[in-house]
């Protein structure tokens, strides 16, 4: 028997190996069906939102608190004042940073969450917002009313934002953008944000 | 005894598999292809459907050709699904769809083969080197049984072309394209497949005649 023939007998047994049944294709589409729900798939093409580190909100959270820390050891410092301490103007300054980086912050939150689906790295997001929204409007140096009410109002719809599944549900999110709109949020935001620090709001 | 393609990174081989869809492959099927999966993309279920329902056969075939089970087959061809379905964006068209899938689909079995390999390698050393002693001896008499021994004992790299080529009739190109290989890669593959089960069924070839 020549090496052809002899593979040929080969290739004709080696048929029976391992030979599929029928393919069970309702039983497989409906598992892959429940994986992908259970995966929270949503439309094949539907780019994936790329999720922001959490290094950047850690980084901003960091040098929030730093600003808020700097300016109460500022107020607090004891004793004669060397020539070198923080004076009111700097501890000013501190919370300007602190504030003008927090309303970026916000912004871009803000607009992110108009445009994409809310999840729960968000709602976290949102949490850490509230507390530095209520450390801001604890602050004394703050004392324009824009900036106030700005904040108030930031307050406010984070607190939409972190109840229980209301990114999620459709009429919650629209109830919370449509007060976006209303309040002409992300304007007054944006007029404080890069006007420098006369527009910043603290004495 | 390994090939280079065993001896590689997964990682390696992934991106390997990706880059030659762009490289070697031409669209086979240009006119239905791309309609399909920009509805695919799109979120028409009946697309996805679709596309399952054109796909699955071969997809299923080839992961029970591999594993001989069928829990394992089904697992595999829906896990390769949702990758597909997952990474269909990614997808350029310059291989045919088909391919594509097929290049998936091996990927997903290759990892969950040996995955398994090395559970069950902890788990049965002893028995495994009974099995390979009693396959040196030859003394299996059964001839399916020894072939699928000796299927079974080739390297992952010719085991695979071999299944694809001779049991499931996949073009060299086809297999080619699909693991990431040069077509003259897969025909040496095949033809080191077949010289080692000659070897192993030599004793066969007298009562052939």
């Amino acid at each position: 028997m020549t090496e052809d023939e002899l593979d040929d007998r080969i290739r004709k047994v080696a048929r029976g190996y391992h030979e599929p049944p029928t393919t069970p294709r309702e039983r497989m589409w409906q598992a892959i069906v429940a994986r992908r729900a259970e995966a929270k798939v949503i439309p094949i093409g539907t780019p994936r939102r790329t999720r922001r580190p959490l290094f950047w909100v850690t980084a901003l959270a960091a040098t929030f608190l730093l600003g808020i820390a700097v300016d109460r050891l500022a107020q607090r410092s004891p004793g004669p004042v060397p020539a070198s301490a923080p004076t009111g103007a700097e501890s000013n300054l501190a919370l300007q940073v602190a504030t003008t980086q927090y309303l970026s912050r916000m912004e871009n939150f803000l607009t992110e969450f108009r445009m994409t689906e809310g999840d729960t790295l968000f709602q976290a997001q949102a949490r850490d917002l509230l507390t530095s929204a209520r450390l801001l409007l604890d602050r004394p140096g703050i004392q324009d009313p824009k900036v106030k009410a700005l904040l108030e109002d930031l307050e406010l719809i984070l607190v939409q934002i972190v109840q229980p599944g209301a990114t999620g549900r459709p009429s919650e999110r629209k109830l919370i953008t449509d007060g976006l709109q209303e309040r002409q949020v992300l304007p007054r935001l944006r007029d404080q944000i890069p006007a420098g620090q006369s527009h910043f709001g603290v004495s | 005894m390994n090939g280079p393609w065993r001896r590689c990174n997964p990682l390696w081989r992934f991106i390997v598999i990706f880059h030659s869809m762009g490289r070697f492959a031409m669209a086979r099927d240009p006119a239905e292809q791309p309609s399909l999966v920009n509805r695919v993309l799109a979120g028409d279920p009946a697309a996805e459907r679709e596309l399952y329902d054109t796909h699955v056969d071969r997809v299923y075939r080839l992961a029970y050709r591999m594993t001989g089970d069928s829990t394992q087959a089904e697992e595999y061809t829906q896990e390769a699904f949702i990758k597909v379905y997952d990474r269909l964006a990614t997808f350029r068209g310059e291989a045919a769809l088909s391919t594509w899938i097929t290049s998936v689909a091996l990927s997903v079995v290759l990892n969950g083969l040996r995955s398994a390999k090395r559970r069950k390698a902890r788990e049965h050393d002893l028995e495994l080197a009974d099995r390979v002693v009693s396959f040196e001896r030859h003394s299996d008499p059964d001839l399916k049984a020894r072939l699928k021994t000796a299927i079974d004992d080739l390297p992952e790299g010719y085991r695979t072309v071999f299944l694809m080529h001779d049991v499931e009739g996949y073009t060299h190109q086809e297999i080619a394209d699909s693991m990431g290989l040069q077509e003259g890669t897969s025909k040496a593959n095949l033809s080191r497949a077949r010289a080692r089960l000659r070897v192993a069924l030599a004793d066969f070839a007298g009562a052939w005649e």
